[in-house]
């Protein structure tokens, strides 16, 4: 009796609180793969961001990751960049920092071992993508990965920076995967 | 009002009081839904649907999670509020009150997590007090956690599919963590102290009751990054009291083990011309907070040590996305295992990545039976461990050893995404001692007797007092051990299409071994007292006339019948493959050593044959007296497949394993994809019929359906936010394992499951 009062309760004020709401990312204190901590919002000082969910033993995560990278690398000079928040628990914690040196990926990239990131966020489905503009407002999100997904989060990062009337230069996916198969592959860790 | 408040309860109030800060701050909404649905012919039925909500602004987050199940694919069905949590941030201070997820280091102390792939929710209702500045961290919590588990041991509601819990493991707890960074290093201090209230036998009245004890675990890490080095090392030290306030009887059987449990690993990046891009990553764990003999190796009921189960630790172990290499992970006992892990992984010119990974672990100790003379031997042999620490995980198998060499090679020709894998695997599960005890007619140097001639030694002729002993040390263990070939192909077509292949082959090799040593002379019952074993029949004549007659039957046909009770039926199918076998019980009506409808045959020596044979305990089944010594080292396989002519089973030493998989897919719409596996053995268990489904019709036109299990999965995504997935057809069995933790999934037989789930 106690319980359901309570659930109506609370279903019934997050309904009205949805309706004068934006849906931003909380500002979350994050734990860097160095050890050190940081903060959400942080991220967003120089511009619009990606924050990628990830883990090493997802293989559609993996397949993803070297686009995010190219994104990363590209767009880094309007702003944008790309947080990575590994999943893994810690039985796997000390592969994460073999995996993304290995592959010498270049965005940042946090842990979320018990992942409660994770469900601030809402993410269900590994890999999740958000992208977020630099207010912190959710502009995208994408679950799974599919091959030719990229094609979809690159077209929606160009329609933010032209909203935002930022400016940049535009990416050859194809050009970049090409040049991307040739010197790098995925590892199963 | 008084009474307003008090039904509504303190969260509801302290709700009310958060409200119109969001109200008048700047809020953000948010929440998530999952809705899940199964049925199949096996009875295995779930609905469930988890509501999570989030609301935040600057300062403030609150999450409240409700589930409505009836019942849930594994837990306990709950129709409400589920979990809930405000957590409150404002510059280097963080405080969150509800159910709260906290990790310490890697988890030597404290490592809570929401898992429901294997339904353990270690989190704790209470608050978290936390500082964070540049230069350390400090965490204050306090709460109590109330974990649901699946035990085996425990008498409590066990049901057939093991989905419910049937143990709930209450404490209350607090303890503090402080990580000091400078520069390259850093160093944590914690502590955790938990209140356990603990099931437990009464030892006087063997009534239930509990008893409460109080863990205390002080634990210690360190950190370095320097350049392409990096390590870890975390140590943390365990004591398990009785409260002050427990009886005398309880203080008297209290003996916990405390002990210790650590942590370490290394990476390094090379940077030389040869091996640039290449890493070497090293994995240590020594866990000794407990010491279990292999008799009660999962027994956390009975075990106080084995109860802090927000202690997850590294498991030391691959993850395999290879579905038949992921069947043969262990479970972990995190807290008696000792193990390492060896991974290398870098580039090989531009043909792809090469990995190589090495695993091992066992328990830490090496088990020995003691045996006191005892008229019931089975009931007085105990196990005998000592306390040493091992600083290697052992090959006896009496330590349950695992070892695992992975060696992969992935990369890209052309557009196809490649994977080729090979995993070579083996491990001890279970290891038992069996006992049987008797008098074995001779004078032994401490039976007591009657010196007739009075000159204190034993004579032949004087009567002794002939005690019973063991005879008989059995030892049986189950060994696994498989090549297992993971591989994988994706086809990048363009467009947004792609096709993946996916197939594995195991060859799996499974069963018991046994090693059996006669502790002293097979007993005989030596009628005409020449001292010899002579050739003498016993026979059940039922009706006195000296031959065999009456109807012969299986103890299958006896069960069918009812006349055995299912709990007995252990006792008669010796090889558990739930069909009357060679050399298992039967009738033998006519005396001519086949079954075929008869009278009863005490098959003594389990040679499946009626033997002349005096009343001996022939425990090599060798028809001879054996003098004591090691006489039996023999394996029997858990594989078994039909003989076409005679339509027995006859044993087979392996099992070959394939799953195929073939998908296709749309970005950014939908995936399709047919998954068929199949083996080439049945294994020796009872045996469920399995319904054949209208796709398994359809593919019966193609493919042989014995021992196959097809399914054909359907993912589409509705739009960016909602995704459906829907499977329909058969899926087989198994353990799955997720954070080291293993539990058994019943085979899903000719049945749909549909998950969607919702971002808003």
């Amino acid at each position: 009796m106690k319980n359901s009062l309570l659930s109506k309760i609370v279903i019934v004020l997050f309904l009205i609180s949805f309706v004068f709401s934006q849906e931003k990312i909380p500002n979350l204190r994050l734990k860097m793969i160095n050890g050190k901590y940081a903060k959400l919002h942080d991220f967003l000082k120089d511009g619009p961001m990606i924050i990628d969910f990830w883990a090493t033993w997802c293989e559609p995560c993996k397949k993803q990751m070297k686009y995010l990278n190219i994104f990363n690398n590209h767009f880094k000079q309007s702003g944008f960049k790309v947080l990575a928040v590994n999943t893994d628990t810690p039985k796997s914690m000390s592969k994460v920092k073999s995996y993304v040196r290995t592959k010498k990926f270049e965005f940042e990239v946090a842990v979320d071992p018990n992942s409660q990131i994770k469900k601030k966020m809402k993410v269900l489905q590994m890999p999740t993508t958000i992208l977020v503009d630099q207010s912190g407002e959710i502009i995208f999100r994408h679950q799974g990965y599919l091959p030719g997904d990229e094609h979809d989060i690159l077209k929606e990062i160009y329609d933010l920076l032209d909203k935002t009337e930022i400016s940049y230069e535009k990416l050859n996916l194809n050009k970049n995967n090409n040049k991307q198969l040739k010197t790098g592959a995925d590892v199963d860790f | 009002m008084l009474t307003l408040i008090s039904k509504l309860g303190k969260i509801t109030i302290g709700i009310f009081f958060l409200y119109p800060y969001f109200i008048y701050g700047q809020i953000s909404a948010g929440g998530s839904s999952t809705l899940k649905f199964g049925e199949s012919k096996n009875e295995f039925h779930y609905s469930e649907v988890l509501l999570n909500m989030n609301l935040s602004n600057e300062f403030l987050n609150t999450w409240f999670q409700f589930e409505y199940s009836k019942p849930p694919e594994i837990g306990m069905s709950i129709n409400g509020l589920r979990k809930f949590r405000v957590d409150y941030s404002n510059g280097p201070v963080e405080l969150s009150v509800g159910d709260i997820y906290k990790i310490w280091g890697r988890g030597l102390i404290l490592n809570q997590f929401d898992d429901q792939s294997v339904n353990l929710d270690n989190g704790y209702r209470g608050l978290s007090f936390s500082l964070i500045e540049d230069r350390y961290t400090f965490n204050l919590i306090s709460g109590i956690s109330n974990i649901n588990r699946i035990s085996q041991d425990y008498w409590q509601n066990i049901d057939q599919e093991s989905r419910k819990p049937n143990h709930l493991s209450k404490h209350s707890m607090f303890g503090s963590d402080l990580e000091l960074f400078r520069g390259p290093v850093s160093i944590g201090f914690s502590f955790l102290q938990s209140r356990e209230n603990h099931p437990i036998n009464n030892p006087v009245n063997m009534m239930a009751d509990s008893i409460d004890v109080i863990h205390r675990v002080n634990g210690f890490r360190t950190s370095i990054e320097q350049g392409s080095f990096s390590s870890y090392i975390e140590f943390s030290d365990k004591n398990t009291l009785l409260t002050k306030s427990e009886s005398v009887q309880y203080k008297s059987i209290f003996k916990p083990y405390n002990g210790f449990s650590l942590f370490g690993n290394i990476n390094y990046y090379f940077t030389n011309k040869f091996l640039d891009g290449w890493s070497l990553t090293m994995e240590y764990k020594n866990y000794n907070t407990t010491k279990l003999n292999p008799s009660e190796k999962d027994n956390f009921v009975k075990n106080y040590d084995m109860n802090l189960i927000f202690t997850q630790p590294p498991t030391v172990m691959r993850e395999h996305s290879s579905v038949f290499l992921a069947r043969l992970i262990p479970q972990v006992n995190f807290s008696d295992e000792v193990g390492y892990q060896i991974s290398l992984v870098g580039p090989v010119k531009s043909i792809g990545y090469f990995t190589l990974n090495y695993q091992a672990a066992s328990r830490t100790n090496i088990w020995g039976k003691t045996f006191p003379d005892s008229v019931n031997a089975l009931l007085a042999t105990e196990w005998d461990g000592d306390s040493s620490v091992t600083l290697k995980p052992y090959l006896d198998k009496v330590a349950l050893p695992f070892n695992e060499l992975y060696i992969e090679m992935e990369g890209y020709v052309n557009n196809i995404r490649y994977q080729l894998g090979l995993g070579l695997t083996k491990k001890v599960p279970d290891y038992h001692v069996l006992y049987n005890s008797g008098q074995n007619n001779i004078w032994d140097a401490n039976e007591d007797f009657t010196d007739f001639n009075n000159n204190d030694t034993w004579d032949s002729g004087e009567s002794f007092s002939d005690k019973y002993s063991i005879i008989n040390e059995k030892i049986e263990n189950k060994y696994v051990s498989a090549i297992t070939l993971p591989t994988l192909l994706n086809y990048n077509i363009g467009n947004g299409w792609s096709i993946d292949l996916k197939y594995e082959f195991q060859r799996l090799k499974s069963g018991t071994e046994f090693f059996a040593t006669l502790s002293s002379d097979e007993f005989f019952e030596d009628f005409d007292g020449d001292g010899e074993w002579d050739t003498a029949e016993i026979f059940d004549d039922a009706d006195g006339d000296g031959i065999w007659d009456a109807a012969e039957e299986t103890w299958y046909d006896l069960w069918q019948s009812g006349l055995i009770p299912d709990d007995q039926l252990y006792y008669y199918d010796i090889d558990e493959d739930g069909l009357y076998s060679e050399g298992e019980y039967f009738t033998d009506a006519d005396g001519d050593n086949q079954w075929d409808a008869g009278e009863i045959l005490y098959d003594q020596d389990g040679d499946g044959i009626w033997d002349d044979a005096e009343n001996l305990d022939d425990l090599n089944n060798d028809g001879l007296w054996s003098e004591k010594g090691i006489y039996l080292d023999s394996t029997k396989s858990n594989f078994y497949v039909i003989n076409s002519k005679t339509g027995l089973p006859n044993s087979k030493e392996f099992q070959n394993n394939h799953l195929i998989s073939l998908g296709v897919g749309k970005s950014p719409y939908w995936s399709l994809s047919l998954t068929i596996e199949s083996t080439s053995t049945y294994e020796y268990g009872p045996q469920k019929k399995s319904v054949t489904n209208p796709l398994e019709s359809f593919m019966g036109n193609i493919i042989d359906l014995e021992n196959k299990w097809i399914a054909l999965e359907l993912m589409i995504n509705i739009n960016s936010n909602t995704r459906l997935d829907l499977m329909y057809g058969t899926q087989r069995g198994g353990i799955i394992c997720s954070n080291g933790i293993c539990r058994y999934v019943e085979p899903f037989d000719d049945g749909f499951k549909l998950a969607l789930s919702t971002v808003f």
